[in-house]
């Protein structure tokens, strides 16, 4: 399956890329570099790095130049699909100081399982078009081949138009402009509930939703948010995607999963990944998808329909 | 099984679906007994009741023909329906009965191409006419004469439901005091339209409201949405939002709404 909108937005939009690294004298040389000429061009630095990256990089920058600027990641949690708006947040918000923005993304690769990581992948294919029209901004985004598998680490690179080489940003030879190709999904986790739904069935969904986390110690505030997830889904099936869809249920280590199918087609690689305008108050049912489930994949093709799988980790035992 | 609407206590309001099958005489005779033996004040709007049946009305209950209290324009006008309604309440205490005892066949009161808002608009304020008087008030909407997607609304301006076969709509708006009204429930996108009609005939009686979510479990986008547009009609001057769960809560800020210069306010 492929998402079939493809570009790089250069050299208006974002200049995306890629830094390679072994261990964290490699990652600290290339990234102080990274800042270094930052700063020597008055440029404004934001950090977004996983917290042992941060402290070191808070060692090496002792009385931090105002031009440097940590990031607040703690309310991102861990899905993908929050990164964007946050750099575009962080980048308007620096907009009104006038100065030419940088950014240094590092992603937290610990732990993450095969859905995860296939989210990252088309995470760092989406900037390439989130991009477009912003003012002119460059990301670096470091990558420890240590802790990442040569063919994840491939694929990352066809989704990064440069890579700094020792002598500066150069393009990247790896880089494919073409149409994000999706790995298939995991089989559904055996046994799972199957429940179809139509109009007039949202009741009866989040019922289901209910039968398969609260044995799980799903309950509270984040059921109820759960909840809410699952009825905008379900909630966009029936209005959107054919009246109806089929609704699975199942838990896979220590994570409920929804999936949702349907008819419809969803066209807009960047849906629910941009922040609601306050001028529209439509559409904004699948950012708050994002916003409340720990991961979300979506599949759409006008072949195969829509299909939704909402992750909720679940309480440890 | 039919029913019993002998269970309805002074202050409630109460949608009735009426099965085809079922008709209206056999299944209200234990409510209009019941207004006997409370000493109530009864009042029916609508058609006679069959002759089997009306041995059990009792003898001081009023027979309002629907066609008198409608008028003969062209769109229907149940402005005097809530009139009758409070007239009779207000009496009712004069006259030294405990309260008012309404039954209104909504099949003859409603034409059937009355919109949903009207509906509503007239439903909350009667739940509001309720509240605010000594009256139990039932109102028998038959199946097979309004629409599923009628009555879901309708039930939905109601504080409780009876009849067969329905689980109920997803949420209930009703009045909990002047200017304010609870709701309670699940707010989703089959809700969200009839949310949006309450909102909108709520801030027509007040342009100040206050809503009380304490009961309500969530509400999605599209409850939202709904509320954020009765806020921006030019007539409203502000919803305060009380007692909304941490989910309700959250919900609005992920949806930027706390952010926005909209003139809702949720307390803490």
């Amino acid at each position: 399956m492929t998402t079939e909108t493809t570009g790089v937005t250069d050299p208006a939009g974002l200049r995306h890329e890629l830094y390679t690294y072994s261990g964290e004298e490699q990652f600290l040389a290339g990234v102080r570099s990274f800042i270094d000429d930052a700063l020597a061009s008055g440029e404004i630095v934001l950090i977004s790095v996983p917290e042992d990256r941060e402290r070191m990089l808070r060692e090496e920058l002792p009385g931090t130049d105002p031009g440097v600027v940590f990031m607040d990641t703690s309310a991102l949690g861990r899905n993908p699909a929050r990164l964007i708006p946050a750099w575009q947040r962080w980048i308007s918000e620096r907009a009104g100081e006038g100065r030419p923005v940088r950014g240094i993304g590092e992603t937290d690769w610990n732990g993450r399982g095969s859905a995860e990581i296939e989210e990252l992948r088309y995470h760092e294919w989406l900037l390439n078009l989130a991009f477009t029209g912003s003012p002119a901004w460059w990301l670096l985004c470091p990558y420890d081949t240590g802790t990442i598998d040569p063919e994840t680490m491939r694929a990352i690179s066809r989704c990064h138009p440069y890579t700094m080489a020792d002598d500066g940003p150069r393009l990247s030879p790896d880089y494919v402009k073409e149409p994000f190709s999706w790995a298939d999904l995991e089989p559904a986790c055996d046994p799972y509930e199957e429940f179809a739904y139509a109009r007039g069935d949202l009741a009866a969904v989040r019922e289901k939703v209910i039968g398969c986390a609260a044995p799980y110690g799903l309950t509270g505030d984040r059921l109820r948010e759960t909840l809410v997830a699952v009825t905008e889904v379900a909630g966009n099936s029936i209005a959107h995607g054919g009246g109806h869809g089929t609704l699975r249920t199942w838990v896979q280590q220590g994570t409920l999963v929804c999936e949702f199918r349907d008819a419809g087609v969803m066209s807009d690689p960047m849906i629910g990944r941009m922040a609601p305008s306050p001028r529209s108050l439509r559409g904004r049912g699948m950012w708050l998808v994002h916003q409340i489930c720990d991961l979300v994949q979506v599949r759409s093709t006008p072949e195969t329909g829509t299909i939704i799988r909402l992750h909720i980790t679940l309480p440890q035992p | 099984m039919t029913p019993t609407l002998d269970l309805i206590d002074v202050g409630e309001h109460v949608c009735w679906v009426v099965e085809p099958h079922q008709g209206y005489a056999a299944a209200t005779s234990a409510f209009l007994a019941d207004g006997e033996l409370f000493g109530d004040k009864v009042v029916i709007v609508g058609p006679p009741l069959d002759p089997a049946a009306s041995a059990e009305v009792p003898r001081d209950a009023t027979l309002v023909d629907p066609r008198s209290i409608l008028g003969d324009g062209p769109t229907p006008d149940l402005g005097p329906m809530l009139g009758l309604v409070r007239r009779e309440a207000d009496m009712a205490g004069r006259q030294g009965y405990r309260a008012l005892r309404v039954l209104a066949v909504m099949d003859q009161l409603i034409p059937p191409e009355t919109g949903i808002e009207a509906l509503i608009d007239h439903e909350l304020r009667l739940d509001r006419l309720v509240a605010d008087h000594e009256a139990i008030m039932v109102c028998a909407y038959g199946r097979d004469s309004f629409g599923a997607a009628t009555l879901d609304h309708v039930a939905c301006v109601h504080p409780r439901e009876l009849g067969n076969g329905r689980s109920g709509p997803s949420f209930r708006m009703f009045s909990s005091g002047p200017g304010s009204w609870a709701v309670c429930g699940v707010v989703d996108s089959d809700g969200a339209p009839a949310f949006g009609a309450a909102l909108a005939a709520a801030t027509a009686l007040s342009p100040t409201l206050r809503l009380h979510l304490d009961d309500l479990e969530l509400m999605d986008a599209a409850g939202m949405r709904a509320l954020v547009e009765a806020a921006a009609d030019t007539s409203v001057h502000r919803i305060t939002i009380e007692g909304a769960n941490p989910t309700v809560r959250s919900c609005w800020e992920m949806l930027g709404y706390s952010n926005c210069e909209i003139r809702v306010e949720l307390t803490p």
